[in-house]
Protein backbone atom coordinates (compact mmCIF):
# COMPACT_ATOMS: atom_id res chain seq x y z
CA UNK A 1 0.00 0.00 0.00
CA UNK A 2 1.17 3.53 -1.08
CA UNK A 3 1.62 5.64 2.42
CA UNK A 4 2.62 8.56 1.11
CA UNK A 5 -1.12 8.31 -1.11
CA UNK A 6 0.73 10.16 -4.12
CA UNK A 7 -1.87 8.67 -6.33
CA UNK A 8 -4.78 9.12 -4.51
CA UNK A 9 -3.65 12.80 -4.11
CA UNK A 10 -3.40 12.96 -7.55
CA UNK A 11 -6.45 11.86 -8.08
CA UNK A 12 -8.23 13.86 -5.52
CA UNK A 13 -7.00 16.60 -7.36
CA UNK A 14 -9.60 15.81 -9.89
CA UNK A 15 -12.16 17.51 -7.81
CA UNK A 16 -10.27 21.12 -8.19
CA UNK A 17 -11.52 20.96 -12.17
CA UNK A 18 -15.59 20.52 -10.76
CA UNK A 19 -16.83 23.61 -11.51
CA UNK A 20 -20.06 25.30 -11.14
CA UNK A 21 -22.07 26.58 -14.55
CA UNK A 22 -20.61 29.27 -16.21
CA UNK A 23 -21.44 32.54 -14.72
CA UNK A 24 -22.55 30.78 -11.00
CA UNK A 25 -20.33 33.35 -9.14
CA UNK A 26 -21.70 36.34 -10.96
CA UNK A 27 -24.75 36.56 -9.45
CA UNK A 28 -24.20 34.93 -6.08
CA UNK A 29 -23.32 37.51 -4.23
CA UNK A 30 -25.92 39.62 -5.28
CA UNK A 31 -28.58 36.92 -4.49
CA UNK A 32 -27.07 36.18 -0.97
CA UNK A 33 -27.73 40.19 -0.66
CA UNK A 34 -31.10 39.74 -1.75
CA UNK A 35 -31.75 36.83 0.77
CA UNK A 36 -30.94 39.05 3.40
CA UNK A 37 -32.78 41.98 2.62
CA UNK A 38 -35.47 40.19 2.53
CA UNK A 39 -35.50 38.33 5.74
CA UNK A 40 -34.63 41.83 7.08
CA UNK A 41 -37.61 43.33 5.71
CA UNK A 42 -39.96 40.05 7.10
CA UNK A 43 -37.88 40.47 10.27
CA UNK A 44 -38.81 44.31 10.75
CA UNK A 45 -40.62 44.73 13.58
CA UNK A 46 -44.42 46.19 13.52
CA UNK A 47 -45.43 49.21 15.46
CA UNK A 48 -46.86 47.45 18.41
CA UNK A 49 -43.42 45.39 18.75
CA UNK A 50 -41.33 49.03 18.35
CA UNK A 51 -43.98 49.92 21.65
CA UNK A 52 -42.11 47.26 23.43
CA UNK A 53 -45.66 44.84 23.38
CA UNK A 54 -43.22 41.31 21.27
CA UNK A 55 -45.64 39.21 22.63
CA UNK A 56 -44.42 36.31 20.66
CA UNK A 57 -41.06 36.89 22.52
CA UNK A 58 -42.45 38.05 25.66
CA UNK A 59 -44.51 35.63 27.52
CA UNK A 60 -43.88 36.81 30.87
CA UNK A 61 -45.55 40.22 29.17
CA UNK A 62 -48.27 38.07 28.35
CA UNK A 63 -48.68 36.25 31.40
CA UNK A 64 -48.61 39.37 33.67
CA UNK A 65 -50.85 41.30 31.55
CA UNK A 66 -53.24 38.76 32.05
CA UNK A 67 -53.12 38.48 35.84
CA UNK A 68 -53.80 42.19 35.50
CA UNK A 69 -56.94 42.69 33.66
CA UNK A 70 -58.35 39.12 35.78
CA UNK A 71 -57.15 40.84 39.22
CA UNK A 72 -59.49 43.64 37.89
CA UNK A 73 -62.37 42.09 36.99
CA UNK A 74 -62.07 39.93 40.49
CA UNK A 75 -61.71 43.02 42.24
CA UNK A 76 -64.74 44.83 40.40
CA UNK A 77 -66.98 41.69 41.17
CA UNK A 78 -65.60 41.68 44.44
CA UNK A 79 -66.13 45.65 44.62
CA UNK A 80 -69.48 45.66 43.19
CA UNK A 81 -70.96 42.56 45.73
CA UNK A 82 -69.71 44.82 49.01
CA UNK A 83 -71.36 47.57 47.73
CA UNK A 84 -74.83 46.32 46.92
CA UNK A 85 -75.12 44.87 50.71
CA UNK A 86 -74.30 47.48 52.62
CA UNK A 87 -76.36 50.49 52.63
CA UNK A 88 -75.41 53.10 51.50
CA UNK A 89 -75.78 56.79 53.88
CA UNK A 90 -78.35 58.97 52.34
CA UNK A 91 -79.78 56.57 50.41
CA UNK A 92 -80.93 53.76 53.05
CA UNK A 93 -84.38 52.80 52.84
CA UNK A 94 -85.74 51.31 55.82
CA UNK A 95 -88.70 49.44 55.65
CA UNK A 96 -91.53 51.45 56.46
CA UNK A 97 -93.67 50.08 59.49
CA UNK A 98 -96.85 48.60 59.05
CA UNK A 99 -96.03 47.08 55.42
CA UNK A 100 -99.68 46.13 54.71
CA UNK A 101 -100.79 49.66 54.83
CA UNK A 102 -103.93 50.21 52.59
CA UNK A 103 -103.05 52.75 50.00
CA UNK A 104 -100.02 52.90 48.19
CA UNK A 105 -96.88 52.68 50.51
CA UNK A 106 -94.37 54.51 48.38
CA UNK A 107 -96.37 57.19 48.23
CA UNK A 108 -96.70 57.68 51.71
CA UNK A 109 -93.36 56.88 52.38
CA UNK A 110 -91.56 59.16 50.48
CA UNK A 111 -94.41 61.31 51.32
CA UNK A 112 -93.55 61.47 54.74
CA UNK A 113 -89.31 62.55 53.96
CA UNK A 114 -90.49 65.85 53.05
CA UNK A 115 -89.06 68.44 50.63
CA UNK A 116 -85.60 67.95 52.20
CA UNK A 117 -85.06 64.24 51.49
CA UNK A 118 -82.29 63.05 49.35
CA UNK A 119 -83.56 59.62 49.17
CA UNK A 120 -84.68 59.12 45.39
CA UNK A 121 -87.87 59.82 44.72
CA UNK A 122 -90.20 57.32 43.12
CA UNK A 123 -93.07 58.13 41.23
CA UNK A 124 -96.22 57.08 43.29
CA UNK A 125 -98.12 57.01 40.05
CA UNK A 126 -95.03 54.73 38.10
CA UNK A 127 -96.01 51.98 40.60
CA UNK A 128 -99.31 52.89 41.53
CA UNK A 129 -100.56 53.17 37.57
CA UNK A 130 -102.91 49.93 38.30
CA UNK A 131 -104.26 50.40 41.41
CA UNK A 132 -102.84 47.79 43.19
CA UNK A 133 -103.55 47.36 47.04
CA UNK A 134 -102.14 45.71 49.49
CA UNK A 135 -105.28 43.59 51.49
CA UNK A 136 -104.70 41.81 54.92
CA UNK A 137 -105.49 38.31 53.75
CA UNK A 138 -106.02 35.02 55.57
CA UNK A 139 -105.80 31.26 54.95
CA UNK A 140 -104.89 28.28 55.86
CA UNK A 141 -103.25 25.10 54.10
CA UNK A 142 -104.83 21.97 53.91
CA UNK A 143 -107.74 23.30 52.88
CA UNK A 144 -109.32 23.85 56.28
CA UNK B 1 -8.70 10.72 -25.35
CA UNK B 2 -7.22 12.88 -27.75
CA UNK B 3 -3.98 12.04 -29.16
CA UNK B 4 -2.50 15.49 -27.91
CA UNK B 5 -3.23 13.60 -24.28
CA UNK B 6 -1.74 10.41 -25.22
CA UNK B 7 1.19 12.14 -26.52
CA UNK B 8 1.46 14.17 -22.98
CA UNK B 9 0.82 11.29 -21.20
CA UNK B 10 4.30 10.07 -22.00
CA UNK B 11 6.26 12.50 -20.12
CA UNK B 12 4.22 12.58 -16.92
CA UNK B 13 5.95 14.55 -14.41
CA UNK B 14 4.30 13.64 -11.20
CA UNK B 15 3.07 16.94 -9.37
CA UNK B 16 1.47 16.73 -6.26
CA UNK B 17 0.92 20.91 -5.27
CA UNK B 18 0.53 21.09 -1.47
CA UNK B 19 -1.41 24.07 -1.99
CA UNK B 20 -4.59 25.25 -3.33
CA UNK B 21 -4.17 26.59 -6.56
CA UNK B 22 -6.92 28.86 -5.18
CA UNK B 23 -6.16 32.51 -4.37
CA UNK B 24 -4.22 32.68 -0.88
CA UNK B 25 -6.44 34.03 2.15
CA UNK B 26 -6.87 38.45 1.43
CA UNK B 27 -5.34 40.51 3.46
CA UNK B 28 -6.35 40.49 6.79
CA UNK B 29 -6.33 43.99 7.43
CA UNK B 30 -8.35 44.68 3.98
CA UNK B 31 -11.13 41.93 5.78
CA UNK B 32 -11.43 44.05 9.02
CA UNK B 33 -12.03 47.40 7.33
CA UNK B 34 -14.76 45.38 5.22
CA UNK B 35 -16.19 43.93 8.56
CA UNK B 36 -16.17 46.89 10.11
CA UNK B 37 -18.23 48.51 8.23
CA UNK B 38 -20.47 45.51 7.13
CA UNK B 39 -21.08 45.66 11.20
CA UNK B 40 -22.54 49.82 10.79
CA UNK B 41 -24.74 48.38 7.77
CA UNK B 42 -22.91 48.78 4.73
CA UNK B 43 -24.37 46.49 2.49
CA UNK B 44 -21.67 46.39 -0.11
CA UNK B 45 -18.59 46.12 1.99
CA UNK B 46 -20.52 42.75 3.28
CA UNK B 47 -21.51 42.04 -0.72
CA UNK B 48 -17.56 42.33 -0.76
CA UNK B 49 -16.53 39.49 1.74
CA UNK B 50 -19.15 37.52 0.22
CA UNK B 51 -17.73 38.19 -3.60
CA UNK B 52 -13.92 37.33 -1.90
CA UNK B 53 -14.78 33.89 -0.23
CA UNK B 54 -17.99 32.43 -2.29
CA UNK B 55 -16.18 30.86 -4.39
CA UNK B 56 -13.90 28.71 -1.55
CA UNK B 57 -17.07 28.63 0.68
CA UNK B 58 -18.97 26.97 -2.13
CA UNK B 59 -16.51 24.72 -3.13
CA UNK B 60 -15.63 23.19 0.18
CA UNK B 61 -19.81 22.46 0.92
CA UNK B 62 -19.89 21.11 -2.51
CA UNK B 63 -16.75 19.08 -2.08
CA UNK B 64 -18.91 17.36 1.40
CA UNK B 65 -21.96 17.11 -0.52
CA UNK B 66 -21.48 16.59 -3.98
CA UNK B 67 -24.34 17.56 -5.04
CA UNK B 68 -24.44 21.18 -6.81
CA UNK B 69 -27.88 22.59 -5.65
CA UNK B 70 -27.11 21.60 -1.89
CA UNK B 71 -23.87 23.16 -2.22
CA UNK B 72 -25.78 26.29 -3.63
CA UNK B 73 -28.07 26.39 -0.41
CA UNK B 74 -25.74 25.94 2.11
CA UNK B 75 -23.00 28.56 0.65
CA UNK B 76 -25.77 31.13 0.51
CA UNK B 77 -27.02 30.36 4.17
CA UNK B 78 -24.03 30.32 5.15
CA UNK B 79 -23.39 33.97 4.50
CA UNK B 80 -26.39 34.71 5.20
CA UNK B 81 -25.89 33.09 9.24
CA UNK B 82 -22.33 35.28 8.78
CA UNK B 83 -24.28 38.74 8.27
CA UNK B 84 -26.70 37.86 11.02
CA UNK B 85 -24.10 36.75 13.64
CA UNK B 86 -21.64 39.50 12.20
CA UNK B 87 -22.09 41.80 15.88
CA UNK B 88 -20.96 38.42 17.57
CA UNK B 89 -17.56 38.85 16.04
CA UNK B 90 -14.99 39.96 18.08
CA UNK B 91 -12.04 39.28 15.35
CA UNK B 92 -10.04 36.56 17.33
CA UNK B 93 -9.57 34.87 14.28
CA UNK B 94 -10.07 35.57 10.69
CA UNK B 95 -13.31 36.87 9.63
CA UNK B 96 -12.24 34.07 6.68
CA UNK B 97 -11.38 30.97 9.41
CA UNK B 98 -15.00 32.39 11.25
CA UNK B 99 -17.09 32.03 8.08
CA UNK B 100 -15.39 29.10 6.99
CA UNK B 101 -16.26 27.79 10.33
CA UNK B 102 -19.55 28.11 9.49
CA UNK B 103 -20.10 26.95 7.01
CA UNK B 104 -18.63 23.76 8.04
CA UNK B 105 -21.26 23.31 11.05
CA UNK B 106 -23.53 23.75 8.66
CA UNK B 107 -22.51 21.37 5.85
CA UNK B 108 -22.16 18.71 8.96
CA UNK B 109 -25.62 18.96 10.50
CA UNK B 110 -27.08 18.94 6.50
CA UNK B 111 -25.31 15.84 6.43
CA UNK B 112 -26.25 14.15 9.92
CA UNK B 113 -30.28 14.86 8.70
CA UNK B 114 -29.03 13.77 5.21
CA UNK B 115 -27.65 10.56 7.05
CA UNK B 116 -27.29 8.13 3.62
CA UNK B 117 -29.92 9.53 0.98
CA UNK B 118 -26.91 11.18 -0.61
CA UNK B 119 -27.88 12.38 -3.78
CA UNK B 120 -25.18 13.13 -6.23
CA UNK B 121 -25.39 16.30 -8.67
CA UNK B 122 -22.37 16.95 -9.67
CA UNK B 123 -20.60 19.79 -11.37
CA UNK B 124 -18.49 19.34 -15.14
CA UNK B 125 -15.29 18.97 -14.64
CA UNK B 126 -13.59 22.23 -16.62
CA UNK B 127 -11.55 21.61 -20.12
CA UNK B 128 -8.31 22.44 -18.49
CA UNK B 129 -8.19 19.05 -16.31
CA UNK B 130 -7.64 17.42 -19.88
CA UNK B 131 -4.40 19.39 -19.63
CA UNK B 132 -3.57 18.88 -16.09
CA UNK B 133 -0.04 16.53 -15.68
CA UNK B 134 -1.80 14.90 -13.19
CA UNK B 135 -4.88 14.18 -14.67
CA UNK B 136 -3.44 13.34 -18.00
CA UNK B 137 -1.04 10.69 -16.02
CA UNK B 138 -4.15 9.13 -14.14
CA UNK B 139 -5.92 8.65 -17.59
CA UNK B 140 -3.71 7.24 -19.80
CA UNK B 141 -2.92 3.81 -20.84
CA UNK B 142 -0.82 3.19 -17.95
CA UNK B 143 -3.57 3.55 -15.77
CA UNK B 144 -4.70 0.08 -14.62
CA UNK B 145 -8.33 0.26 -15.57
CA UNK B 146 -7.78 1.82 -19.20
CA UNK B 147 -11.68 2.59 -20.35
CA UNK B 148 -12.05 4.71 -17.65
CA UNK B 149 -12.95 8.36 -18.48
CA UNK B 150 -12.37 11.21 -16.65
CA UNK B 151 -16.44 11.51 -15.53
CA UNK B 152 -16.19 8.18 -14.32
CA UNK B 153 -13.32 8.56 -12.60
CA UNK B 154 -15.05 12.10 -10.95
CA UNK B 155 -18.18 9.76 -10.26
CA UNK B 156 -16.09 6.77 -8.61
CA UNK B 157 -14.08 9.55 -6.56
CA UNK B 158 -17.37 11.43 -4.93
CA UNK B 159 -18.71 7.95 -4.50
CA UNK B 160 -15.93 7.42 -2.46
CA UNK B 161 -16.05 10.65 -0.51
CA UNK B 162 -19.51 9.88 0.16
CA UNK B 163 -18.28 6.85 2.07
CA UNK B 164 -16.16 8.38 4.62
CA UNK B 165 -17.51 9.78 7.61
CA UNK B 166 -17.96 13.65 7.25
CA UNK B 167 -14.97 15.12 9.30
CA UNK B 168 -13.16 12.41 7.75
CA UNK B 169 -14.16 13.53 4.22
CA UNK B 170 -13.90 17.38 5.35
CA UNK B 171 -10.06 16.92 6.31
CA UNK B 172 -9.83 15.42 2.76
CA UNK B 173 -11.38 17.96 1.38
CA UNK B 174 -9.76 20.89 2.88
CA UNK B 175 -6.28 19.31 2.89
CA UNK B 176 -5.83 16.97 -0.40
CA UNK B 177 -8.38 19.04 -2.36
CA UNK B 178 -8.16 22.66 -1.03
CA UNK B 179 -4.75 22.93 -0.15
CA UNK B 180 -5.05 24.24 3.30
CA UNK B 181 -2.50 23.45 5.78
CA UNK B 182 -2.97 21.26 9.45
CA UNK B 183 -3.16 24.43 11.56
CA UNK B 184 -5.93 26.09 9.58
CA UNK B 185 -7.65 22.78 9.24
CA UNK B 186 -7.18 22.89 13.16
CA UNK B 187 -8.66 26.28 13.80
CA UNK B 188 -11.17 25.60 11.95
CA UNK B 189 -12.16 22.05 13.05
CA UNK B 190 -11.76 23.25 16.67
CA UNK B 191 -8.89 20.18 17.60
CA UNK B 192 -5.40 20.02 17.24
CA UNK B 193 -2.76 19.14 14.99
CA UNK B 194 -2.19 15.80 15.40
CA UNK B 195 -6.03 15.19 15.63
CA UNK B 196 -6.03 16.55 12.21
CA UNK B 197 -3.21 14.24 10.92
CA UNK B 198 -4.55 11.15 12.21
CA UNK B 199 -8.06 11.61 10.55
CA UNK B 200 -6.24 12.28 7.18
CA UNK B 201 -3.93 9.54 7.80
CA UNK B 202 -7.44 7.37 8.62
CA UNK B 203 -9.33 8.76 5.65
CA UNK B 204 -6.68 8.13 3.03
CA UNK B 205 -6.33 4.84 4.12
CA UNK B 206 -9.99 4.20 3.63
CA UNK B 207 -9.98 6.24 0.18
CA UNK B 208 -7.71 4.34 -1.21
CA UNK B 209 -9.34 0.65 -0.02
CA UNK B 210 -12.44 2.56 -1.77
CA UNK B 211 -10.48 3.27 -5.17
CA UNK B 212 -8.10 0.71 -5.39
CA UNK B 213 -9.44 -0.43 -8.62
CA UNK B 214 -8.56 3.45 -10.36
CA UNK B 215 -4.98 3.32 -8.49
CA UNK B 216 -1.89 1.74 -9.10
Amino acid sequence: MDENFDQLRRLLALKRYEAPPPGYFHSFSSKVMARIEAAEVALAPAWWQKLGFDFNFKPALVCGLGVVVCGLLSAGVLTSVVTADQPVAGLAMEPPTGFAVEASPFGEMYAAEGAESTRPVFSATRYDQFGFRAQPVSFQFGGK
Amino acid sequence: MTDALKALAEPVIVHVPEKSPEPAPAAPSEDIELVRRAKLGDGPAYEGLVRKYQERIYATVYHMTANHEDANDLAQETFIKAYTALKSFKGDSSFYTWVYRIAVNKTINFLKQRKNKAHMSLNDIDFNAENDPDMVALVSDRTPRRDVGLTELQEKLNGAMLKLSAVHRLVVTLHDVQGLSHEEIGKMMDCNVGTVRSRLFYARQQMQAYLSDYLK
